[in-house]
């Protein structure tokens, strides 16, 4: 069942959930929350509702469905209501979370394709998104029907009672011989049709589930939830931005499609601050407008931030000398002094930070920097402090849920949900802190890929592979979930020079082991990321790349393992890395592959 | 002793007091109306606050007879004013009938007052203590008063079994609010709750629970208090 407009939203699912916990007090509302940003965002909105109207709930972190399966164990016989949020769209829960038979379903994930089993399993799960009626496979055509098994057998008894008949009554069984030979057709042409059903089946469903890709960011969804029902406030809307923002920076959906969706939002943006008094020194104000498209600069130097933002490190290939000094010219000719960029930038002369923009803008057209200025960033202030570029905060947030100093991503979490706090700017200065240390982090650990070489650019596929990276990179990088932003940088810094080239088209793929090789069992993986090509991303294409390493480790026979909640995150153990490898490499080479 | 009785104390009683004093002084056999159920509000009085002292039965008695020899005298009198054709005596038994009317009241008055107040403190002590009473709280007890206080009891009960078994004796003042978040610390396992839910408390993990259920397992480190 699809919950699509906001209506259904309010009526099937939070109407749902406020009776049912209003007529029985013992209901309780289980949520499971994947580790993402987003996911973390739309939680907090959601606990907010829910602690609005007295909604009993429990919520429990899971990083991969493994962790949903046993979240809801303990609780298979009492649970009523379960929401999964980022969580559960790929998997069919009914079937494999196995909760009573009352139990019901909401599962709010942003990803596509939404699994078959979910969309055609009555009112028992609900999927609270927007899916193309289009592009979901006809039932008929997936599910075999039921009613097809039981005429059959009954032939079946009909023929053998007429076989038993046989000997006494000779007249019958001429009817029954020419009844028999009729049946043996029918069920001959059946199984045919059986068959080519089951064929076209497999080729409607690999078709379906080829691609994954991104949509509606959860939050979001959430927060037109609270508007709905009249709950909507800036903090709402601010956490909701933030997952917004986090699907942009983490490059799941294109830039366009980012603008189109921050455009619908400017309602609300002159709704919820027009009344805010400016004079007042607590005053929280969301804006939208032109900024540069630098990461972390309000609380870097700009010359810092140039260095590690993937877009103008990759232009100036500042990891070298001679891009140094190119960057030196370009700041040089917008006429800003070497003392200036290289200081904070909130100690930086109030005038140059009025018109740097603009200046930025006139050198963008000459140096043929088209994307260093974005054309619309939301920046959140909070009374007369700096203001924030909710993107930063979004990278920042992401860079919390990454950390390995913590005892485990749970923990994460629970301080990224604390870090939302209403109102608290300290606590979003520390994750905007952890952003920048990612980014530097990120920054050294591409420069020695480039040092080292350690690109491989395969015809069909772009791969690095970084042994122990976890001794580089101290607590930013001892975790898997640290790999995709740090493979998007990668990927980014390598193909943006080449944009146009083939490389920027075909996939990445990012091996990594993040331990020193040891004996212990439990430490011997290898991690894959995979991405699409680069450009594809900007024009909001799908990843493809589950598939390619499902097929992969098919063809050589290896266990492949999910990681996280999209299939293009797996790891493998060691001794089968090299193997897995040159199985990608044919894999990639097919022609029929599709995967280029 | 006036805040227990209450400040009806008009002056006519004042005067009657005087008169009343000036009979006992002309017939010392005649006990002085109303000191035995004063003496019962001073009991209660000079007890500790919210202590219930034990069951004054014998003045309570007392009391009563005093009442009904004052209503039969009263009704000797208006007899006598009835059958009497002599009007000039009338005026005198009138004020003795208003007297007598005025100090029957100030019994009835007191004895309730006197009930009442140890109501109340039996009340309290539901509220504080619990539905069962202590056993040397219960020695002190009438044997009404018990029964009063069990039917009290079960209303109690029956009412907040209506609230979905919301224990109402637990706050003085209404909390502002009854469920608290909480994040679960280490793994505990499961959790019965009063009212019977099973929760499973995992490390890592953020609940609502009712206030009342978590205070320990806070102090005991396995939860801790969050804000949403």
């Amino acid at each position: 069942m699809i919950l699509d407009n906001p209506k259904d939203l309010s009526q099937n699912f939070y109407s749902y959930l406020l009776n049912k916990s209003r007529s029985n007090r013992e209901h309780r509302v289980l949520i499971l929350c994947a580790t993402d940003v987003d996911a973390v965002c739309a939680v907090k909105i959601l606990l907010h509702l829910f602690n609005c109207d007295y909604i009993l709930y429990s919520l429990t972190i899971c990083s991969n469905f493994t962790d949903c399966i046993k979240a809801v164990k303990p609780v298979r016989e009492t649970v009523r209501s379960i929401v999964m949020i980022n969580c559960g769209a790929a998997e069919d829960v009914y079937g494999r979370l196995k909760a009573n038979k009352d139990a019901r379903y909401f599962i709010l994930d942003s990803r596509l394709p939404v699994h078959l089993h979910n969309l055609y399993s009555g009112k028992a799960v609900r999927v609270l998104r927007k899916v193309d009626a289009s592009e979901i496979p006809a039932f008929d055509s997936v599910f075999s029907q039921e009613e097809d098994e039981p005429p059959k057998k009954r032939a079946r008894t009909d023929s053998s009672v007429n076989g038993d008949d046989d000997d006494t009554m000779s007249q019958s069984s001429e009817m029954s011989g020419s009844s028999q030979v009729e049946n043996i057709r029918e069920r001959r042409e059946k199984e045919r049709k059986k068959a080519e059903w089951e064929v076209n089946r497999k080729i409607i469903e690999s078709n379906y589930y080829k691609n994954v890709s991104y949509e509606d960011s959860s939050a979001m969804k959430m927060f037109e939830l609270a508007h709905l029902i009249s709950k909507d406030d800036h903090n709402l809307f601010f956490w909701a931005i933030i997952g917004l923002c986090d699907m942009f920076v983490q490059r799941k959906i294109s830039s366009s499609e980012f603008v189109k969706k921050s455009i619908a939002l400017q309602g609300h943006v002159i709704r919820l601050t027009h009344n805010v008094d400016v004079e007042n020194r607590q005053a929280f104000r969301i804006t939208y407008g032109q900024d540069l498209a630098l990461r972390f600069y309000r609380q870097w130097t700009i010359f810092d931030s140039m260095c590690s933002t993937p877009y103008t490190a990759s232009i100036f290939r500042t990891w070298e000398t001679k891009g140094h000094q190119k960057l030196h010219e370009l700041l040089a000719d917008m006429g800003f002094p070497l003392s200036q960029c290289k200081q904070t930038f909130s100690a930086m002369d109030y005038e140059i930070k009025e018109n740097m923009v603009e200046w930025f803008k006139e050198q963008a057209a000459q140096w043929n920097l088209p994307d260093l200025i974005s054309s619309g960033t939301f920046l959140a202030s909070y009374g007369f402090n700096q203001k924030f570029q909710i993107n930063d905060i979004a990278l920042g947030l992401h860079a919390c849920l990454t950390l390995s100093d913590t005892s485990s991503p749970e923990e994460n979490v629970h301080e990224a949900l604390e870090i939302l706090s209403k109102e608290d700017f300290k606590r979003i200065e520390y994750a905007l802190r952890l952003g920048r240390d990612q980014l530097s982090i990120f920054r050294n650990i591409v420069q020695s890929a480039f040092e080292e070489r350690l690109f491989v650019g395969m015809n069909t596929y772009l791969q690095v592979c970084l042994d122990n990276i976890s001794s580089t990179g101290n607590k930013f990088t001892g975790r898997p979930e640290a790999l995709i932003p740090l493979a998007l940088f990668l990927q980014q810094t390598y193909v943006v020079r080449a944009r146009g080239n083939k490389v920027s088209k075909v996939p990445f793929v990012l091996v990594a082991e993040l331990q020193p090789p040891s004996d212990d069992p439990d430490n011997d993986w290898v991690y894959f990321v995979g991405l699409p090509g680069h450009d594809n991303i900007n024009s909001g294409v799908t990843n493809f790349m589950g598939r390619a390493f499902r097929e992969a480790a098919g063809r050589v026979k290896i266990d492949i393992e999910q990681w996280s909640f999209d299939e293009y995150t797996i790891r493998t153990r060691k001794k089968n890395k090299i193997t897995f490898l040159d199985a990608l490499i044919l894999i990639f080479s097919l022609p029929s592959s599709g995967a280029v | 002793m006036r805040a227990l009785i209450g400040p009806k104390e008009n002056q006519a009683s004042q005067v009657y007091y005087r008169t009343l004093w000036w009979t006992d002084v002309q017939r010392p056999s005649l006990k002085m109306y109303g000191r035995r159920a004063t003496d019962l509000i001073r009991g209660l009085d000079r007890a500790a606050e919210n202590s219930i002292p034990p069951y004054n039965g014998e003045t309570v008695r007392a009391v009563c007879e005093e009442i009904k020899d004052i209503f039969e005298a009263n009704q000797q009198d208006t007899g006598r004013l009835q059958s009497q054709a002599d009007t000039s005596s009338h005026q005198n038994i009138l004020h003795s009938i208003h007297f007598r009317h005025i100090a029957m009241e100030r019994n009835k008055r007191c004895l309730v007052a006197y009930h009442y107040n140890r109501a109340e403190r039996l009340r309290s002590i539901r509220w504080n203590l619990g539905g069962i009473i202590p056993r040397e709280i219960r020695s002190t007890l009438s044997e009404k008063e018990v029964e009063w206080f069990n039917s009290y009891n079960t209303e109690l009960t029956n009412y907040m079994m209506e609230l979905d078994g919301l224990n109402l004796t637990v706050h003085q003042r209404p909390p502002k609010e009854h469920f608290i978040h909480v994040r679960v610390l280490l793994d505990y396992g499961d959790y019965e709750t009063e009212d019977g839910e099973t929760i499973h408390l995992k490390k890592y993990t953020r609940h609502v629970l009712p206030r009342t259920e978590c205070e320990h397992l806070i102090r005991q480190g396995v939860l801790e208090h969050v804000h949403v």
